[in-house]
Order: C-alpha cells, then structure tokens, then sequence
C-alpha cells in the first residue's frame, strides 16, 4: 500500500474527526484573519487620523494673557517683559527640539513695530471710517495705525494652513529663511497693488508688488512724538479731534524734526495671502505681516539694545508713561500662539514633564495645555474597534493553539494504537510523524482555505458588533469638523472597511497555517517517545 | 546456523526504588521450519521475551543474532519491516481499515520482494488463512474475533518475513477456533518452512509444538524440554 492511499484512507474514513478539525480550524481562521483585517484598516484609518490629528500642546505664559486681554494698560517694565519675551522665545525653541515633538510652530507678534514709512499722506475721510471689519483694506493704518508684525517659527506654518491663510501670489517662506532669518515677508492680499479696492484713497497706503521692498522704520525721539493715528477721529482711537491738512503737516515736520535715531530695515515681498478666517474671528490676523521669527528677533533685539542705549545717555526720557505716544519704544515679544504637536498619545507626559522643567530652567511662568480630546473624539470608537481587534487576535492566537494542540494530542491518542501498528511493522518514526502532520495540516488548510472565504465577513461583522456596543454619538464642532477636513468618528468607523486588504488575509491566514504547524508539533513529540510495545502488548 | 539466537539476556524493569530482574540471563536459538511455544506462569516474562526477539524492545545486556548476524546492526525497525511478523493476542488491526488494507499496509512497508501484485498477493494469503473474498473487503471491526486473528496472522505473513512471533494468539478465541488458528501455525513452519514462536498458556496448543520452552519466575530463565 503506498503512503499516499494510507494518508488518505485515514482522512475519508474518519470522517468526523476530519470534520471536526475542519469545522475548528475554519472557525479559527476565521476569528484570527477577520481580527487581523480589522487591526489592520482600523490601524491605518488610526494612523490617518493621527497623521491629521495628533495629540498637541500650547503653552501660555501670564504675560501673553495679559498684553492680550489688557492691552493699553501694561504694568510691569517694558524692559522687563521684553527679557521676559525673549527667555519665553529660547524656552519654546528648546521644547520644539523634543522627541516627543512631531510638529512645532510658534509665532511672536508685536504691534509696536513702526508703521510702514510708505504711509505718509493721510487723507482722512470722516464718513468712510468705520470700525467694522473691511476685509478688502489693507489695514497697517488701522486704528492703531500698526501692522502686526508676526515672527514665524516654520516654514510648514500650522498657525498659517490652519487659519485658512492661503498663498494667493508669491510663495510661503523657505526652510532656508526661516532658519537664517532671511529679510522676506508676506503681506495681506489686501496690500497688493492690483487688488481691486473699492475705497482707493482711505488712508492713501501706498501698495506692494512682488518682491518689491517693504521699510520698517524704527525711531527714538527726543520728545514725544505726534503719532498717525492721534490724527484720527476722536471716536477711532484719535487724540485730537479734527485737524485740516496744514495742521497734518506741521505736526508732521515737527515730528521729523525731533528724531533722534532712526533706522530703516528693508525686507522683500514674497508673498500676498488672504484669509476668511477673520470675518468672524480675529480681526488681526488679516492685519498681520508675516516674517521669520529669528529676524523678527533679531531686530527686535537690535532695536531694543539701541533704545537702551539712548537710555542710558540720559537723551530720551524714561519718566515718560504717559500713554500713548512716547518718546522710546522697547519692543516686547508675545506669543500670538505655540503650538506643539506631539508623536503619539502615549508621550503627553514625558513631554509635559520636560517642558515644566525647561521653563522653570528659563523662569517662564507657564500654563501648558494639551490637546487630545479631538483625536479621543474622532479616533476614540475606531481605536477601540482597533484594541479590541488586536487583544482578540492575542487570545485567539493563544487559545487556537491550545485547542489544537488538544485536538492534534487527542486525534493523536486515539491513533495511538494504529500508529503503534505502523511502527510494529517497521515503519519509520519519521515517516509516520510526516504523515500524521500532512494529514493534520491537509485538513487544517482545507478549513484555512474556507475562512479565507468567509473572513472578510465574518471580521466586518465582528467590528459592526464591537462598533454597536461602543455607541458613539460624539459629534464634533464646526471648528474640529475642519480641523479633520471632515472627518467625523462615524465616517473614521466606515472608512476602516475600505482598507479590508486582500493581501492581509493572506498575511492573516499564514498566520493560522503556523499556529496550524505549530500546534501539530506536538505530534512529533508524541510520536518520537512512542514505544509500540507499550502501545500493543 | 539458528535463524534466531538469543544469547545471554538480562531485562529488568523498574519497580519501586529498584529495579526488578525479568528475564536473568537467558539463551535460546530457534530454526526455521519448526514451530515453538512458550509456556510459563503468568508474570514469568513471556511477553517481554517476545517484545526483545521482535526488537520491540531492547535488551539491557546479551545479544540477538539473526542469520548470525546482530539485529542491533540490522536496525530494530528494518529486522521488524523485513524479518518477522508480529501476531498479537488481541489482533492489532487498525480498525477503519478491511482486512486487505490491514494486509496491503504491511506488504507497504517491508523492503522484502512480495511478489508482483501486492492485492491478489494478500487476498491470496487472506484465503490461505481462511479470509474470502467478501470479508476481505470488509471492515475489520465487521470480522469477528477468530476472523481478526487470521487477518493478523495473513499481516504477519504477508512481508514474506522468516521468524513469525505471537503472544497467545487463542487467548481470546473459543477452543474449536484456537485449533483452526493453530494449524495454521504449524503449516507455517512445516509447509512454509517459517521458524514460528507461539506463547500461550495452553498446554493443549503446546503439544501441537515441536519445542516447549518453559520459562520460570523462580529462575528467569528457560528450561528447554
Ligand atoms: N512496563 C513494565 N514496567 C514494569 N514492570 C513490567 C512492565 N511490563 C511488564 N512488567 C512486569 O514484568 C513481569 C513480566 O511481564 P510479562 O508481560 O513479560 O509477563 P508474561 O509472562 O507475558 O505474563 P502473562 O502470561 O500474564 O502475559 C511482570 O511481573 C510484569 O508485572
Ligand atoms: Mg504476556
């Protein structure tokens, strides 16, 4: 009788046994492959998610609350904050070198940065001023009559994608400038010259083409000057009242006449951008003249040491708080925003830790916020489907290869006696372990073969019923919605089905053709200590 | 020259702390073309002595020669496939088999020349030991215990080996059926020229012999008569 008809007479004429092996192999193939697909979508959507929403971090010191919300009225030095600011700029430039960092970006603004020069000729218009927000101005003369001057900290700017800034002409900073705090800046759309403007001679700014050269003039006086904007209606933030344009004039000459330092810094325009995100939120931010954080730095620093300078010669006086305008500025730094994105949920505290300790090392009193609700939220039932997938794949892993373990041993057991018969008549330990554990795996992969079938199904049905018994109902706000470019928890739990691999289930199912051979292995230990005499005698 | 020589066998086995002395010492050669029993008292070591000459087990000292040659040097499991066929009290059939297949599986095994056709061969030696056709094909949990046992001796036969052993092959038949099954072990030896080893506790299938060895508990070892 050849081996090939011995292996199959013990297949077909044991058929109950063949078929529960069967039967216990498809189930469990069908448990660890669908398991497996699931982690495997419920991973990638997970990993998407992440990729669009990780877990972030920004950080607030008390000085940044308090410019913001009481914004005439500062009480400590200005000096004073100005160092402050600048220990807060080495303090962030440190955290964003962290591991756990995957994405840092931060902004410094001042508004006290000299009007753009190009302003000179007011023609005030009393009617056309108007407080409410024109989105086509270009307001570096607004009521303030400052610019926002913002230091960017990467060129990959959050800040700027997220606020729905966007490139209308010229191009973001390079990864070259930004580092080498290169004189380039991006101006508002609204001060380019061939924006379309209904209200051409409001305030009669001049306009920007592309890479043309903006000038930021810094000046210290020898006595207060008369600022633009005190030339302003009384109602629009002006200290005078009206003025005809002789008077304008006067106080112009007069003003020039008492400089007693000044400097002007050249940069180029690189870009025009616009935003929607103003409308209803933050007025500055359309107002906003973007630059790269280390020249913002270093001319504020610049700028700061010369005032210091004038100081201490006695030439400006620094009794001289009374308001607005003065004589000297110092230019404080304030963080418009930080925000750190962090690798993984997982390093949320080494990251907090850390950050404590740098800027208890740089004395920044500090309020660290971290973010992870919305990734919760989104990813939170999704990575739930995907824990419990995996903790299944474990169990079934283990518990498959016990059962068949059992089953191969108890198969084995009852064989025991045929194989006993097999070795009495000579045949080879090897021979009959090779075919104990062909047969074993034939049937094992005819029941493998059919949960390849069926697997797909039978893991979507396990996630539907992990999914059901999460019930998520979160929804998200309009601001997250757009954050995660619409996706909601509900839409990340349907999108798993589309990465539903073939090629896992195949991955999956040689899974269970190793547990399979692993757990027929026991066959040879149990075949190689038989001793037939034991067995038959 | 013995076709089986056995020389100067010690076996014991455990029990308890120490070990227990099963067969002290034991020699006794076998020819072919004659059929032997072995008598003994229950316990003696009759099984054990036929489980070391069909290299079932091994023998913690003394040798076993077949055709003068060691079967330590055969090989254990080529002397079983080749040299002797095995017939156990209680059959040994693998069950979800018919009897041609429990015949055709050893014809499979062994390296011996089992003629041509190894089917017609075994239905041949199956109708030889009283197996027609039809219970050939027959499951052999459908054959009764007589029937199994001729099976097993048919099994035994079919490798073509020289030496057939077999540990009280009646035991578990009825007087008239043990006698059928006798016979055919004396034609074995004295028409087939087989060299057959029975152990039994009858006396009656003993007188059939042409040798009675007896082995004795007291002494463990035999006494040829
Ligand atoms: N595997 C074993 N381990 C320990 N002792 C054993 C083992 N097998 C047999 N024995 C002991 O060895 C002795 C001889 O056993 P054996 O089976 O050879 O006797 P036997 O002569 O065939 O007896 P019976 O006529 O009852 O079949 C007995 O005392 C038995 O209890
Ligand atoms: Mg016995």
């Amino acid at each position: 009788m050849k081996k090939l008809e011995r292996f199959f007479l013990s297949i077909i004429r044991r058929p109950v046994k063949t078929i529960i092996l069967i039967l216990v192999v498809f189930v469990a193939g069908n448990v660890i492959t669908g398991s497996f697909i699931i982690y495997h979508a419920t991973q990638k959507v997970s990993d998407k998610i992440h990729e669009q929403i990780r877990p972030a971090a920004t950080i607030q010191t008390p000085v940044d609350v308090r410019i913001n919300s009481l914004s005439r009225s500062i009480s400590i030095d200005d000096s004073e904050i100005d160092e402050y600011g600048y220990r807060y700029i080495d303090a962030l430039l440190e955290i964003a070198q962290f591991d756990e960092v995957a994405y840092a970006d931060f902004g410094m603004l001042s508004q006290h940065w000299t009007t753009v020069d190009k302003i000179k000729n007011l023609s005030i218009s009393y009617s056309m001023l108007d407080t409410t927000y024109d989105r086509n101005l270009f307001r570096f003369d607004n009521i303030y009559n400052k610019a926002t001057v913002v230091g960017v900290y990467n060129p990959d700017s959050y800040y700027f994608m997220n606020n729905d800034l966007e490139i209308v002409e010229g191009r973001f900073f390079t990864e070259e400038e930004i580092r080498e705090g290169k004189a380039v800046v991006i101006l508002p759309q609204s001060a380019r010259k061939i924006y379309p403007r209904e209200n051409t001679e409001f305030y009669g700014q001049e306009k920007f083409e592309l890479n043309e050269k903006i000038e930021f003039v810094f000046r210290i006086y020898d006595s207060d000057p008369i600022n633009d904007s005190d030339f302003f209606p009384m109602e629009n933030g002006g200290m005078y009242g009206e003025f005809t344009q002789e008077e304008i004039d006067m106080f112009q000459e007069k003003n020039e006449q008492s400089i007693l330092y000044e400097e002007v810094v050249e940069a180029e325009v690189i870009g025009f951008y616009k935003s929607d995100f103003g409308k209803e939120k933050d007025f500055d931010i359309i107002n906003n003249v973007y630059m790269p954080l280390n020249f913002y730095i270093h001319q504020n620093k610049k700028h700061n040491e010369k005032v210091a300078e004038y100081i201490g010669k006695g030439l400006v006086d620094t009794n001289n708080k009374e308001g607005f305008p003065r004589n000297y500025n110092f230019l404080s730094t304030i963080s418009l925003f930080t925000y750190f994105e962090l690798n993984d949920n997982s390093e949320i505290e080494s990251f907090v830790n850390k950050t404590r300790s740098v800027l208890d090392e740089y004395q920044i009193d500090s309020n660290i916020k971290v973010n992870n609700d919305l990734y919760m939220k989104v990813a939170g039932p999704l990575s739930t489907v995907n824990d419990l997938s995996e903790l299944i794949i474990i169990v079934a892993v283990i518990v498959v290869f016990i059962i068949l373990s059992c089953l191969s041993l108890v198969f084995m057991k009852d064989r025991k006696k045929e194989i006993g018969i097999l070795l009495s008549l000579g045949e080879h330990k090897r021979k009959v372990i090779m075919q104990m554990m062909a047969e074993i795996l034939l049937v094992g992969l005819l029941g493998i073969a059919g949960s390849m079938l069926t697997a797909r199904e039978f893991g979507k049905s396990l996630a539907d019923s992990i999914i059901s018994m999460s019930k998520q109902t979160e929804t998200l706000s309009e601001d997250e919605r757009k954050m995660m470019n619409g996706m909601t928890p509900i839409g990340a739990m349907n999108e798993y089905e589309e990465y539903l691999d073939d090629t896992n289930i195949l991955a999956a199912s040689s899974i269970s053709v190793i547990i399979l051979l692993a757990s027929s292995g026991c066959i040879i230990i149990v075949i190689a200590r038989m001793n037939p005499k034991d067995i038959l005698l | 020259m013995s076709i089986l020589e056995v020389k100067d066998i010690y076996f014991t086995y455990p029990d308890g702390d120490h070990r227990k002395t099963i067969l002290n010492h034991v020699s006794a050669s076998f020819d072919c073309g004659k059929f032997y029993t072995i008598l003994g008292s229950s316990g003696c070591g009759k099984t054990t002595f036929l489980s070391l000459i069909s290299a079932l087990d091994k023998a913690e000292s003394g040798d076993i020669y077949y055709n003068g040659i060691n079967i330590k040097d055969i090989g254990f499991e080529k002397y079983r496939r080749n040299h002797v066929g095995i017939v156990f009290q209680n059959y040994n059939l693998i069950t979800y088999m018919t009897a041609l297949e429990n015949v055709r599986i050893a014809m499979g095994i062994t390296e011996n020349d089992v003629g041509g056709d190894i089917s017609s061969t075994a239905l041949e030696l199956l109708e030889k030991v009283g197996i027609d056709r039809t219970k050939a094909d027959r499951r052999v949990t459908k054959l009764s215990g007589g029937e199994q046992q001729r099976v097993a001796i048919a099994r035994a036969l079919s490798t073509n080996a020289d030496i057939i052993l077999a540990d009280e092959p009646t035991g578990n038949l009825d007087k008239k059926t043990g006698r059928g099954i006798v016979d055919i072990f004396k034609n074995l030896a004295h028409d087939l020229n087989k060299c057959v080893i029975v152990v039994t506790h009858s006396e009656e299938v003993a007188r059939e012999s042409d040798e009675i060895l007896r082995l004795y508990s007291h002494t463990q070892s035999f006494n040829f008569e």
